[in-house]
């Protein structure tokens, strides 16, 4: 098991598309066993940071560190800790929840894999849905797909995209508190981006804001509405955003 | 770290190899048009081009021995081209599904995801071609068991050969992403006519026999092609085939890594999608 104080540190990690700078100079440092929640407008760099975090784009230049490792030289040996959930990354349609849990669950070496997809199942509420294809599922039911896949390997740094996008509030609802059940149980460092604010200030114990591809403020949620001197994380974010 | 997370091996996965097949025996299991396509356009070209040929024989009068070496040629090309274009089907399902990203996120490395690809291409083609030749036993009263022994020869090398040469062509779509698809599809024809599966080397330009005799299929071919006018196989020429497929098959290696690296350079395994 990863034995580390910082979950994630990042040391000017930069990442250029051609003329545009998308990340720059991003340093930060994720504390084990916290919830951290990314911000920033779109085209703020959230996105090219996960995408840099789960080693699927390539840094221009900087280090991450996850779990203690260096992703660069020690990938093989971070993967099977972390794991993630994006709204724009798929799992295949064709599929039911079941054969694309048992496809993942021998990509991660999961042992006793039938009853790790039972327990998930029963836990994300989708043991009726599991010999359902993915494609026919409706968005909470295909969150909730994502999220057993993310759960599988019992990951120690959880990354994720947009967690509660398009879903109706009760079912966000519901993600919310299972990912903080989670997170309470194993001890798990949770890295979220997001744009639903209530969500980031009930949920997250670190906030880092981004703007073109800089961090612009870092705090806790309460920290933040101290410094900006504002009564809630969304009047804080518009003023950052807003600002020059 | 846990041991099975430092225990690294240069070598693929055998687990993850698994999980990969899984998830496309399962994509076929939920998708018979996936199945039959798989095993349609095999037995279509043979039907076709078989009676062309047969025609084409009777009223040339030509030796029952240049209609054999003719039809093996045609089911040899089918393996060949099913090998490499499973090996494009295959990453293209990835792609199409926008799976990429929780693939490579995953422990799987570019090793076994090629080496997945590689097993579940010769087991396609095998599918894809096994009703094709029974058809050409009942309707041309050919059977690819005349090649003996030297049929599982034939019939590795030639897979062989698809493997790298579908390595080249999923590069090409890691490096130009979804742009490059139908030149993908085309390139798994694009050296055919080199090859000269249907008719002598000899008969070709001068310059493309030079391009003919750099293919170790081409060496398959002409020793199937003496074996069936003579009897004897040119194991000389399969050697050279074995070689030849193990070079191409490093090179490919090392093209499809550069690729790969620009993919996530790029952000092509994020963003690759319908």
């Amino acid at each position: 098991m990863p034995n580390s104080q910082k979950a994630i540190e990042t040391k000017n990690l930069r990442k250029t598309f051609d003329e545009t700078v998308a990340v720059d100079d991003l340093t930060l440092s994720i504390t084990a066993g916290s919830i951290t929640g990314l911000l920033g407008g779109n085209g703020a760099g959230k996105s090219t940071t996960m995408g840099m975090m789960l080693g699927l784009l390539q840094p221009t230049s900087g280090i991450i560190t996850l779990l203690g490792h260096n992703l660069q030289t020690h990938r093989e040996d971070i993967t099977p800790f972390v794991n993630f959930s994006s709204p724009y990354v798929d799992l295949p349609n064709r599929l039911t929840i079941r054969q694309n849990l048992v496809t993942y669950g021998h990509l991660y070496g999961i042992v006793d894999l039938k009853n790790r997809i039972a327990e998930l199942a029963g836990h994300l509420q989708i043991t009726a849905l599991l010999d359902r294809r993915h494609g026919t599922l409706s968005a909470g039911q295909r969150t909730r797909a994502s999220l057993a896949k993310s759960l599988l390997n019992r990951p120690q740094l959880l990354l994720l995209d947009e967690p509660t996008a398009s879903l109706d509030p009760d079912t966000a609802d519901w993600v919310r508190t299972l990912l903080l059940d989670y997170r309470r149980d194993t001890g798990a460092t949770i890295f979220m981006s997001s744009h639903n604010m209530v969500e980031v200030e009930r949920m997250c114990d670190d906030v880092i804001v981004m703007k073109q591809g800089k961090i612009v403020a870092t705090g806790t949620p309460i920290e933040l509405l101290t410094r900006f001197d504002r009564k809630n994380l969304e009047e804080v974010f518009l003023d950052i955003v807003r600002n020059p | 770290m846990t041991s099975s997370a430092t225990r690294k091996s240069p070598l693929p996965s055998l687990r993850r190899i698994h999980g990969l097949t899984l998830r496309h025996l399962y994509l076929y299991k939920e998708s018979w048009p996936r199945l039959v396509e798989m095993m349609y356009w095999p037995i279509l070209n043979i039907i076709l081009f078989g009676f062309i040929s047969m025609a084409i024989m009777r009223r040339t009068g030509h030796a029952d021995v240049t209609t054999d070496a003719y039809l093996g040629g045609l089911m040899l090309a089918e393996i060949l081209v099913r090998s490499s274009m499973a090996m494009l089907i295959m990453y293209m399902e990835e792609v199409w599904s926008r799976n990429l990203g929780h693939l490579f996120a995953s422990p799987l490395r570019l090793r076994d995801y090629i080496a997945a690809l590689m097993t579940l291409s010769t087991a396609r083609c095998l599918i894809a071609v096994i009703p094709a030749f029974a058809i050409v036993y009942f309707l041309f009263d050919f059977s690819i068991l005349r090649m003996g022994w030297a049929l599982p020869l034939y019939t590795a090398l030639l897979c062989f050969n698809g493997w790298w040469y579908g390595m080249l062509v999923i590069s090409l779509l890691m490096r130009f992403g979804l742009a490059a698809e139908w030149l993908g599809w085309m390139c798994s024809w694009l050296l055919m006519p080199f090859m000269a599966p249907y008719y002598p080397v000899s008969i070709l330009p001068k310059a493309f026999q030079y391009i003919s005799w750099s293919l170790p299929s081409t060496y398959v071919f002409e020793s199937m092609k003496q074996q069936m006018a003579t009897g004897a196989i040119r194991f000389d020429y399969l050697g050279i085939a074995l070689a030849l497929n193990i070079l191409y098959l490093g090179l490919a290696a090392l093209v499809v890594r550069r690729a790969f690296a620009h993919a996530r350079n790029s952000g092509g395994l994020l963003q690759m999608g319908e």
